[in-house]
C-alpha cells in the first residue's frame, strides 16, 4: 500500500520536474559554439641514447678485481608529447662461477652479483643503491620526463676492496630495463 | 544465510571493481627499452710454486763451518689473469740449541763484544745457528761458468736481492742447477742475500730475515720466475759488534738447528 503511494508521488514529482524543464526553454536564450575542438591522443616514446630496442649492452667488463670501479652515463629522452615517469630495473641477473682457481673458496656458486655495488644517479641525486643481488628485485623511479625532454642517468659500479678471493673468475650477466610510464 | 549471500555478492562486486581498476592502470601509456647481456667478469690471481720442500720439508743435517748447500730452485708462476706483486716472507720457526756439548758450552762462555748472539750465548734454550747461516746467493758468489749466460736485470743492494735472465741451461750440479731444466729459455731467476750488518745490534745471517717480507716486483699473467736459494756456513764464524768483525769460536753452533719457512705471495696490484 505504502509503496503504491510512493510510486504515485515519484510520478508526480517527475511530471513537475518535466514542467520546470519545459519552462526553462521558454526563457530567452542565445547559443555560441566554439567549433574545431580536437581531442587527439598524446604520445609517450622513450629513447635510450637515442635508440629503441634492441639496445646494446652498456657493460662488458672483464678482469674486474676488488677496488675496481667505473661509471656510465645514459641519456633517456621522451620523444613523445606527454610527460612520463622513468624507471630503471636491473633484471635477469645470472651469476656464474666461471673458473675456480686454487685461492678461491669453495663451493663456488658465483658471488659477483652479491659483491657488485651499483649506484644510480640523476643529477647527483641517488635514485637506487645497493648490491646488484639486492636491487634486482625492485624497479626504481628516476623522475618525470616531460615530452621532448631528456634526462641523464649515471650508473656507477664498484667492487669493495674488502671482497677478497671469493669472486675470483666469477661472472654476472644482467639486463637493464628502462621504462617510461604515463605520469 | 541471507547475510552471507549479501556479503558474497558484495565481495564479488568489489572484486570486479578491483579488476576494473587493474585494467585501468594497464591501459596507461608506457614504453620500455632493455639493454641486455651486460656482463662483469672477475679476474683471477693464482700463484703456483713448483720445487722441493712442499710435500716434505728440506732437511739439512750435520752442517759444519765451511759447508755450502746445493742450489734449490722454486719455479713461481702466475697462472691467473691479472698481474700480481710477488713477494717472499721468511720466518724462523725455531732456533734450537738441542743441548750443549762440552766444547759448545765452553765456547759460549767466552766473552764477545757482540750484541747479536751475546744475549743467547750461554743460554741453553736458544741456538745461534740462524745468526751465522748465510742465506741466498750474493752476486759475487755466482759461479764464473754461469756469468756468461746470466744478465743481471735488477739489483737491490739495500734489501739484498737480484733478478737476472739466464739464456742457457748451465749445470753446476745439485738439485737446482743454474738455468732452465724443463722451463723455457730465456728464464728469469731471482735470489736474495743477507745484507748486513747494517746497524749496531742488528742480526746478521738468516736471522736478519726473520719476519721480513721482500717485494720483488710484478709477475705478469703466465710469467714464471725461478727463485734460487742456498745456505752456507762460513769457515770462520765472525760476528759484528757495530764497529768491526770479531772472530767467534765456531763451536758455539755445535748441534744447533734452525727451522724456517719461505712464503711466496702474489698480491693484487690495486
Amino acid at each position: 500500500m505504502i509503496s503504491k503511494k510512493l510510486l504515485a508521488s515519484i510520478v508526480v514529482i517527475g511530471i513537475l520536474a518535466l514542467c520546470i524543464g519545459w519552462g526553462t526553454y521558454s526563457y530567452f536564450n542565445d547559443t555560441e559554439t566554439s567549433s574545431g575542438n580536437i581531442f587527439s591522443a598524446g604520445t609517450l616514446d622513450l629513447k635510450v641514447d637515442g635508440k629503441d630496442n634492441p639496445l646494446s649492452a652498456y657493460f662488458s667488463v672483464s678482469d674486474v678485481k676488488p677496488g675496481d670501479s667505473g661509471s656510465k652515463g645514459i641519456v633517456l629522452s621522451n620523444s613523445g608529447t606527454l610527460a612520463g615517469k622513468a624507471y630503471i630495473h636491473f633484471k635477469n641477473v645470472v651469476d656464474s662461477p666461471g673458473t675456480t682457481p686454487e685461492p678461491e673458496p669453495t663451493p663456488d656458486n658465483g658471488e659477483l652479483s652479491q659483491n657488485l655495488y651499483i649506484k644510480v644517479l640523476v643529477d647527483s641525486t641517488v635514485k637506487a643503491e645497493g648490491y646488484l643481488f639486492d636491487i634486482k628485485s625492485n624497479s626504481y623511479e628516476l623522475g618525470t620526463i616531460a615530452g621532448g625532454v631528456s634526462l641523464t642517468v649515471t650508473i656507477e659500479w664498484s667492487i669493495p676492496s674488502t671482497v677478497g678471493n671469493v669472486i675470483m673468475g666469477d661472472s654476472v650477466t644482467f639486463d637493464i630495463e628502462f621504462s617510461l610510464e604515463q605520469a | 544465510m541471507e547475510i552471507n549471500r549479501k556479503v558474497l555478492i558484495s565481495l564479488f562486486i568489489i572484486g570486479i571493481l578491483a579488476l576494473g581498476i587493474g585494467w585501468g592502470t594497464y591501459s596507461y601509456f608506457n614504453d620500455t627499452e632493455t639493454s641486455s647481456n651486460n656482463t662483469f667478469t672477475a679476474a683471477t690471481l693464482d700463484l703456483t710454486v713448483d720445487g722441493p720442500g712442499f710435500s716434505a720439508p728440506i732437511t739439512l743435517s750435520n752442517m759444519k763451518p765451511g759447508d755450502t748447500t746445493v742450489y734449490y730452485k722454486w719455479i713461481l708462476k702466475n697462472v691467473g689473469s691479472i698481474p700480481g706483486k710477488l713477494s717472499a716472507t721468511f720466518n724462523i720457526i725455531s732456533d734450537s740449541e738441542n743441548g750443549e756439548t762440552e766444547p759448545e758450552a765452553s765456547a759460549e762462555d767466552e766473552p764477545y763484544g757482540y750484541q747479536g748472539a751475546r744475549s743467547t750465548l750461554g743460554d741453553p734454550t736458544y741456538g745461534e745457528l740462524s745468526e751465522f747461516l748465510a742465506p741466498g746467493i750474493h752476486p759475487d758468489e755466482i759461479p764464473a761458468d754461469v756469468w756468461q749466460y746470466l744478465t743481471i736485470l735488477e739489483r737491490n743492494d739495500e734489501e739484498g736481492w737480484w733478478i737476472g735472465e739466464v739464456s742457457e741451461e748451465v749445470d753446476t750440479g745439485g738439485s737446482g742447477g743454474w738455468g732452465p731444466s724443463g722451463w723455457s729459455v730465456p728464464s728469469i731467476v731471482i735470489s736474495q742475500w743477507a745484507v748486513g750488518p747494517y746497524a749496531y745490534g742488528h742480526y746478521y745471517g738468516l736471522k736478519s730475515w726473520n719476519g721480513q717480507t721482500f717485494v720483488y716486483g710484478t709477475l705478469a699473467p703466465s710469467a714464471e720466475i725461478a727463485f734460487f736459494f742456498r745456505v752456507s756456513l762460513k769457515g770462520n764464524l765472525q760476528a759484528w759488534d757495530g764497529c768491526g768483525w770479531h772472530d767467534i769460536n765456531d763451536n758455539v753452533i755445535q748441534g744447533d738447528s734452525v727451522t724456517f719457512t719461505i712464503t711466496f705471495t702474489l698480491e693484487q696490484i690495486p
